[in-house]
């Protein structure tokens, strides 16, 4: 006994699940809905546990690249994947949502602030540039600066006081009152407690969009393919939108 | 070689093994070319350059600090001395994310002492002075814990004879304690400074991090994982070598020090 114990110890693995796990590499702005998602996945087949691993999508694809065991990644942008795709370690992407990007205030700075007075903001935040919610960002910040001016765009970089690496430690420097102003995803800023979300133009910067792939080394492929279907299908759709994503045309 | 010194051999080695694969796999895995590309990387410079300069920062208050409260713990007995050390021990328990969320909930705008802070104008988050705190909490410990078992080793009666021929209290400390505790107390803050240079967690926390202000190599490093693979793995290894040389560096002194005497 003892030994076997010791066993598990040292491969860091357990003898008590029964059936398959998937695992899923999750973008961290999905990580609730997924939690969601898994529990609906795993109601209707018994026996399969639904492993999630929640990281910045640019940390799931180094995880990747090194080999981690995965059956599905879900990135938040469709770059990652199509670099992944590209060398032949995930197969093609589906896009299964899309997001939105907000402007977070804290509830604690001065109210009235806006894209147009962002500048004024005493601290932002943005996400890392290697991050799609920094990328998005700096997009947006980019068609927004057509709008209001390069000098607009100066004074907003100068408030940057950090570029985190995802959007939950985006939104987590405005929840916690660190920072004024945030540029992240509606969705990972909704529950959270001590934010204001001020709706930015449709027309200014890209749309966030979530794309699932099968991992090409994948221990459980089809399991992996049936799981992105129940995203996809009526079911998986209703749980999206009650997390704030829009579903993908089926 | 007896049977013991085989086994101890053995069981030691084994452990040598676990420990320098890592990074030796790192080294093997990167091309001297990246190591000089990495180099010459403005971006690595500037995180390198921060490094250095927070944690020599760092290291100096923590000794500044540190010595005296771990030779006033190495006098002294019973709970008051236990619930000290227990206390300068916890941070090396704690995950260091969770340690900046502390310092973000004691020094933020939100925290304990925001509102003071805010009223003296000082604001700590996203600043390099956060950067210096977040590794004198990780580095300290390290520290105190080593010189308080360092200053145990020094004989009170020394101390008393060092006074008996006429030595003022601080001199007698400074010509008797504290060379007798130098070993100790240099390989402490080896070990304190590296921690320093190596801390991630609670920095990405509570010091955010921004090129320049406060990404120091090892928020570089993370940042560019993706982005550049090659530079993250030539960064690491000229982190490491930075490493190697100050431990190093720092040993020679020590027991060139204890020779001089």
């Amino acid at each position: 006994m003892r030994r076997l114990v010791l066993a598990g110890l040292l491969c860091g693995c357990s003898a008590t699940s029964s059936g398959p796990d998937l695992r899923i590499l999750t973008a961290s702005s999905l990580g609730e809905v997924f939690a969601s998602l898994a529990s609906v996945f795993a109601s209707t087949r018994p026996g399969v546990d639904v492993e999630l691993v929640t990281a910045g999508s640019q940390t799931l694809a180094v995880q990747l690249r090194y080999g981690i065991e995965a059956d599905v990644l879900a990135s938040a942008d469709v770059e990652t994947t199509t670099r992944l795709a590209a060398d032949g370690l995930v197969e093609r992407g589906t896009p299964f949502a899309t997001g939105q990007l907000v402007l977070a205030v804290s509830e604690q700075a001065a109210s009235g602030l806006g894209l147009a007075n962002l500048d004024t903001a005493r601290r932002i935040v943005l996400g890392a540039p290697d991050a799609p919610v920094g990328r998005y960002a700096d997009a947006l910040l980019t068609d927004a600066a057509s709008r209001f001016g390069p000098d607009w765009r100066r004074a907003v970089e100068a408030r940057v006081v950090s570029r985190e690496p995802d959007a939950r430690k985006v939104a987590a420097k405005i929840s916690l009152g660190e920072a004024d102003a945030a540029l992240v995803y509606a969705t990972t800023v909704q529950d959270l407690p001590g934010i204001q979300t001020v709706s930015l133009p449709a027309a200014l910067g890209p749309t966030p969009v979530y794309v699932q792939a099968t991992v090409v080394a994948a221990p459980h492929p089809e399991l992996a393919r049936a799981w992105q279907a129940a995203v996809t299908g009526p079911a998986g759709r209703r749980v999206l939108r009650e997390h704030g994503f829009a579903p993908a045309a089926p | 070689m007896s049977r013991t010194n085989r086994a101890s051999a053995a069981a030691g080695g084994m452990l040598l093994v676990v420990l320098a694969l890592p990074i030796l796999g790192l080294v093997a895995g990167t091309r001297p070319a990246d190591l000089l590309a990495a180099i010459g990387d403005a971006g690595v410079q500037a995180a390198l350059w921060l490094s250095l300069q927070t944690t020599l920062v760092s290291l100096a208050l923590v000794l500044a600090f540190g010595t005296p409260l771990a030779w006033m713990l190495s006098r002294s007995r019973g709970t008051r001395r236990s619930v000290a050390l227990t206390l300068i021990e916890l941070p090396v328990v704690m995950p260091p994310a969770v340690l900046g969320v502390a310092l973000l909930q004691t020094f933020g705008r939100g925290g304990t002492l925001g509102p003071l802070l805010g009223a003296l104008g000082i604001a700590l988050p996203f600043s390099t002075a956060a950067v210096v705190l977040a590794q004198i909490l990780v580095g300290a410990p390290l520290y105190v814990i080593a010189a308080v078992s360092a200053f145990s080793t020094v004989d009170d009666d020394l101390l008393l004879v060092a006074r008996t021929l006429g030595a003022q209290p601080v001199r007698a400390w400074w010509s008797v304690a504290l060379p007798t505790a130098a070993p100790g107390l240099i390989g402490g803050a080896a070990l304190a400074w590296a921690r320093a240079l190596g801390e991630f967690g609670a920095t990405l926390m509570f010091a955010g991090n921004l090129p320049g202000h406060t990404q120091t190599l090892p928020l570089a490093i993370y940042a560019s994982l993706e982005r550049d693979m090659d530079l993250a793995r030539a960064a690491s290894v000229l982190l490491v070598a930075v490493a190697v040389g100050l431990l190093l560096g720092v040993r020679a002194l020590g027991t060139g020090g204890i020779r001089a005497r």
